[in-house]
């Protein structure tokens, strides 16, 4: 009696679950577009806010497929992030390959560094891996001045504005609220499908307990290079995007230590190795950090970088799984007292 | 001779490291405590020791007992308000709090002095010079080396000689144990995070006559002060001094040999080398 409850509850799960899906990623795409609409009609502001919150989303998103579903923290991921936007910069503005070309191949190249930093590092516990990202991001930071005849050094490279599908430069916001939009889209997509799978389910294990994980079976090493190499892929490919919106790439811009801990600071606020987690964050934080900028950025540069350090204590210690977590919790509360009333 | 003169500049080099990450390695080895905002305190310690000369035109060298006090008061208030929230969370957790306390601690240092590169000024006391046959010496670096050098030997003795230390020493090894011995871990915490802090403001005393000051100089001198850590064994004070040397050397040689510029990145390139070849570092891990 039981086993044949479960079995339909099991099936009605599954049609529930696909239906779920298409219910989710018709919601996003509907999302992104009600925003790009929106930052056709508002003020330049709102459409700039709009378009850097779906870009600071995206790399959070692809910064926690590494720091948060497989609890490795890294701090690096400006290297990432910079490497994907010199990579097509460098590739269109010197020899005229499409961005699109650029953002695979950068897409690539930030994959395979993302992979080789975790060689020496995953197989040892502690900070060492945050330690070491750091440094690569560093290292790539210094090397941007050093190789100035590639990158431009410190005054950077700007990029011709001419606007086409093929250059990926456009002359309206809405144009490149779809542009994030979507490969914030892509992103979630792929943490959804990793946090699904038994990838997912493996990495869990590692960071919950790396030795119980090794003793049932998983191979923690392979997993956790897995999730570097595609949390480095895509996150260059915010890079890319971000050289094209703003079409000029400097060091300080696109390979800045703030820009990791952007990442780490979106993610942690909105809630760590949630798929949905590192969007929350971005949604609260990017339009209040942009808002404080417009408003004290003459008289105090870097009040919004305090805001941040604070919130970022306050979640870490007090609610260490972000305001998606509070969220879950309370959501879940109230489900169980509705379904106690009932019972009733 | 010109390689000679390149070797002594980072034994020099050096000796401000170690103050950094003698610090960094006790309160990881003790209290079992990543604290990344470590390079903030010795920001603080540099800005410290700026106003109180610009202000009082009180020298460096004599403002330090004073610094080193405030720095140890300032780490027991940060472990006793934040810190020690997060002591027992695990790695991940105290990297994201000290991060976030860093950005505090950097953003407030913007807010109040500007984010200009701040020196105490040239052609003072500051840049005399001695001079061993062809072989020229900083006298500000030097007193930095020295003070390093008594500092690491006063801290091993403390840790070695007395009973305090002894205790340290046990809630290193092994709290649970220690706290059965009757010793007051949390007191030994809270005071070994006040030497961490103290040892920042003493780095940033010795390094602010070398070096000018800017709200995030903190990030690069705490991740070398890390790989230091690594390098000498983690929660070994001799083993960070002896690291510090070797990677001053390092740092120097390669501003020498290949470019001033690529010099951090050769010693991030060093630490990939250890993570590779000894992770355990050169020392083995116990305090002192």
């Amino acid at each position: 009696m039981n086993n044949s409850n479960n079995s339909t509850k099991d099936i009605g799960n599954t049609f529930s679950t696909a239906k779920k899906q298409v219910l989710i990623w018709g919601t996003a795409v509907g999302i992104v577009l009600i925003l790009a609409f929106i930052s056709s009609k508002q003020s330049y502001f709102i459409g700039h806010m709009i378009i850097m919150t779906l870009i600071w989303a995206a790399l959070a998103s692809a910064w926690n497929i590494v720091g948060g579903i497989a609890g490795q923290l890294s701090l690096g991921h400006m290297g990432f992030f910079g490497i994907g936007a010199y990579t097509s910069t460098i590739l269109y503005t010197k020899s005229g390959i499409s961005p699109w070309l650029g953002l695979l191949v950068g897409i690539i190249l930030g994959g395979l560094i993302g992979l080789l930093i975790g060689i020496p590092t995953f197989r040892l516990e502690g900070s060492y891996y945050s330690l070491a990202t750091l440094a690569l991001g560093l290292s790539l930071y210094q090397l941007s001045y050093k190789f100035s005849g590639v990158t431009g050094g410190a005054t950077g490279i700007p990029i011709p504005f001419e606007a086409s599908l093929k250059n990926m430069t456009f002359s309206a916001l809405w144009q490149y609220a779809i542009l994030a939009g979507g490969y914030l889209i892509i992103v979630l997509a792929i943490c959804a499908y990793i946090s699904a799978t038994k990838l997912g389910f493996q990495l869990a294990a590692v960071r919950e307990d790396a030795q119980a994980a090794q003793a049932i079976g998983v191979n923690s090493m392979r997993a956790k290079l897995i999730a570097g190499t595609i949390s480095g892929g895509l996150a260059a490919g915010v890079g890319t995007i971000y050289a094209q919106y703003i079409l000029f790439i400097e060091p300080h811009s696109a390979l800045g230590v703030n820009i990791a801990i952007q990442a780490v600071v979106l993610s942690v606020v909105g809630g760590i190795g949630y798929v949905y987690g590192p969007t929350l964050g971005a949604l609260v934080l990017i339009p209040i950090s942009q808002i404080i900028l417009k408003n004290f950025g003459g008289s105090a540069p870097s009040l919004h970088i305090l805001i941040y350090g604070a919130v970022v204590i306050l979640v870490a210690l007090l609610a260490p799984k972000g305001f998606l977590g509070i969220i879950r919790q309370i959501s879940s509360r109230i489900s169980k007292r509705s379904k106690a009333e009932k019972n009733d | 001779m010109g390689v000679v003169q390149v070797v002594i500049s980072g034994l020099l080099l050096g000796g401000i490291y170690a103050l950094l990450s003698i610090g960094v390695t006790l309160v990881l080895g003790v209290v079992k405590f990543v604290n990344f905002a470590q390079g903030e305190l010795l920001m603080i310690g540099m800005y410290a020791t700026l106003v109180i000369y610009t202000g009082f035109n009180v020298h460096p060298y004599l403002a330090l007992p004073v610094i080193t006090l405030m720095m140890f008061a300032l780490g027991v208030f940060l472990h006793f308000g934040v810190l020690k929230w997060s002591v027992g969370g695990g790695h991940y957790t105290q990297i994201v709090v000290t991060l976030g306390l860093g950005l505090v601690l950097q953003s407030l240092a913007q807010l109040i002095f500007g984010g200009n590169f701040q020196s105490l000024g040239e052609g003072k006391f500051f840049d005399s010079v001695i001079q061993i046959g062809q072989i020229y010496i900083g006298v500000t670096r030097l007193i930095t080396l020295i003070v390093s050098a008594i500092v690491t030997f006063a801290l091993i003795l403390i840790l070695d000689r007395t009973l305090w230390g002894k205790a340290v020493r046990a809630t290193a090894m092994d709290t649970g144990a220690a706290q059965l011995m009757g010793i007051k871990v949390k007191r030994i915490y809270l005071v070994t995070m006040g030497i961490g802090s103290a040892l920042a403001g003493i780095a940033g005393v010795m390094l602010m006559p070398i070096y000018p000051v800017y709200p995030t100089i903190g990030t690069q001198m705490l991740l070398i002060g890390f790989i230091i850590v690594t390098l000498g064994g983690l929660g070994s004070v001799v083993g960070a001094f002896i690291g510090s040397l070797i990677v001053g050397v390092i740092e120097a040689l390669a501003g020498y040999w290949i470019d001033s510029a690529m010099s951090s990145v050769i010693v991030y390139l060093f630490f990939i080398i250890i993570l590779l070849v000894r992770p355990q570092g050169i020392m083995k891990g116990d305090v002192a």
